[in-house]
């Protein structure tokens, strides 16, 4: 998943306050199975806020595999969450 | 010897078990048949055609005479347009509940009773959220009917309409309840009505007529049916009793109804999201989003939380949400209890109210399965 942060033009009406917007992600990848989207504007990672880049890879840092993560998106000005699972490893 | 009398024994008992057991829909229907009415509603307007269907029939004309016969409609168009529907009395001095999709946009509303006496009915008021309307006959010592307790209802009960299937006057059909508490979004994706799923066969034209079960009680509100073909398949939804009589009380009362309003957009839980907010299955309403100065908003609920009971309903999935919350009067105060970092907490909610052109108290989000499709009798 590639994410970058939120400029004023990527604004989607008054439910986005800061957030980072996905700009892809990868087919096959956990972001993916779970439903997250390019286009998606993620506002909160587990149990942290997201508003810049920097918060985003501190909230993924003490996941471990096997966890399952909440993410609360953005998706055509309407929020919803998505679950991820961390994949196990091999 | 023994074993031919043991047989013969067995045979009576299992006899005597059939006999036993299957319901009596005679009685019920002798008694209450005279308190179900068909509707008939009337539109001015010169065609009961759409726009669409009107270009159907001119396609219709340019066939064949011989292959024209198949395609066109049986009877020719009324000359007046509107549709037929059934309803019951409820009380003795002329009130008489229908769905809202029965009466919508009639000029006016006609009620036959089993013995062919009509009357003209006032519409006392109508609600498209829940598809129900109250009409009044003038008139006294109607019979009328009593509406029993939805709640009790269980899955497997017999359950009766009578009602006007494509005009066919008082069809009776039976069946059982098939489940409890689905809910079918309208187009505008709200949902506050628990629906009782049934096998009855039910029709266009049942629509607004009785659901009773074996105690001759009105347990709900026939009112729309899954359909690929426009007829019955077995999958008929009927509106709970418990939803009807708080409606039509608000009906009667006020002309209009007021339903509570909590303010959060909601959706369900799923297995990977109950893991990751560590609850022991997936059940409640996630709350995605709060509303800006609503009710949710003042009693500290957040997005993340899960919603899993409110005034002492227990919400198992999203649409629960809507279906208790809409029953509640603006400025009552109960209590919410959610799920917050895996800690159960109470929090006290004054309930607002939902204005009648509100969207939604309750929005879903976008991220539910798909739900199915309804088609309505008209």
């Amino acid at each position: 998943m590639t994410v970058k942060e939120l400029e004023e033009s990527d604004e989607s009406g008054p439910a986005v306050r800061g957030g980072v917007v996905v700009s892809l992600v990868e087919p096959e990848s956990p972001a993916f199975e779970g439903g997250v989207r390019a286009g998606d504007i993620l506002t909160r990672f587990g149990r942290s806020a997201i508003s810049r880049l920097s918060d985003m890879a501190a909230a993924a840092d003490g996941l471990e595999p096997g966890d399952s993560v909440s993410v609360r998106l953005i998706r055509q000005g309407a929020p919803q969450f998505i679950g991820i699972k961390v994949p196990e490893n091999d | 010897m023994m074993v031919r009398f043991t047989l013969v024994a067995l045979l009576l008992f299992v006899s005597q078990l059939a006999t036993a057991s299957l319901p009596d829909f005679a009685t019920i229907v002798e008694e209450r048949s005279p308190a179900v009415v068909k509707i008939i509603a009337e539109v001015k307007a010169p065609s009961r055609f759409s726009r669409d269907q009107m270009e159907e029939l001119e396609e219709l004309d340019q066939l064949p005479e011989a292959l024209r016969r198949f395609f066109q409609y049986r009877n020719p168009p009324a000359p007046r347009g509107g549709g037929t529907g059934s309803g019951f009395v409820i009380s003795g001095d002329g009130y008489i509940v229908t769905n809202h999709h029965v009466v919508d946009g009639a000029d006016r509303v006609i009620v036959r009773f089993s013995d062919r006496r009509e009357f003209d009915a006032e519409v006392i008021g109508t609600d498209q959220r829940s598809d129900l309307a109250l009409l009044r006959v003038d008139a006294d010592e109607l019979p009328f009917l009593s509406l029993g307790n939805s709640e009790n209802l269980k899955v497997g009960q017999w359950v009766l309409a009578i009602g006007s299937p494509f005009g066919l006057d008082y069809s009776v059909t039976a069946g059982i309840v098939s489940a409890k508490g689905r809910s079918l979004p309208t187009e505008r994706g709200e949902n506050y009505v628990p629906f009782i799923q049934t096998d009855v066969a039910i029709n266009p034209g049942n629509s607004g007529g009785p659901l009773f079960n074996l105690a001759g009680e009105v347990v709900g509100v026939n009112s729309q049916i899954f359909t690929r073909s426009g007829g019955s398949i077995g999958l008929s939804f009927a509106i709970p009793a418990r939803v009807v009589s708080n409606i039509v009380e608000q009906l009667r009362e006020n002309g209009e109804v007021v339903r509570g309003w909590l303010g959060v957009s909601i959706q369900n839980v799923d297995r990977t999201l109950a893991e990751s907010f560590h609850l022991d299955r997936p059940r409640g309403a996630l709350v995605a989003q709060v509303g800006g100065n609503s009710p949710a908003e003042r009693a500290g609920i957040e997005s993340g939380d899960i919603i899993v009971a409110v005034d002492g309903a227990q919400v198992e999935v999203s649409a629960d949400l809507p279906h208790i919350v809409g029953l509640l009067a603006p400025g009552d105060v109960v209590d919410v209890t959610i799920i917050r970092d895996g800690e159960e907490t109470l929090l006290e909610v004054e309930i607002g109210a939902l204005e009648a052109d509100e969207i939604a108290s309750v929005v879903t989000a976008p991220s539910e399965p798909g739900t199915i499709s309804v088609l309505n009798d008209r």
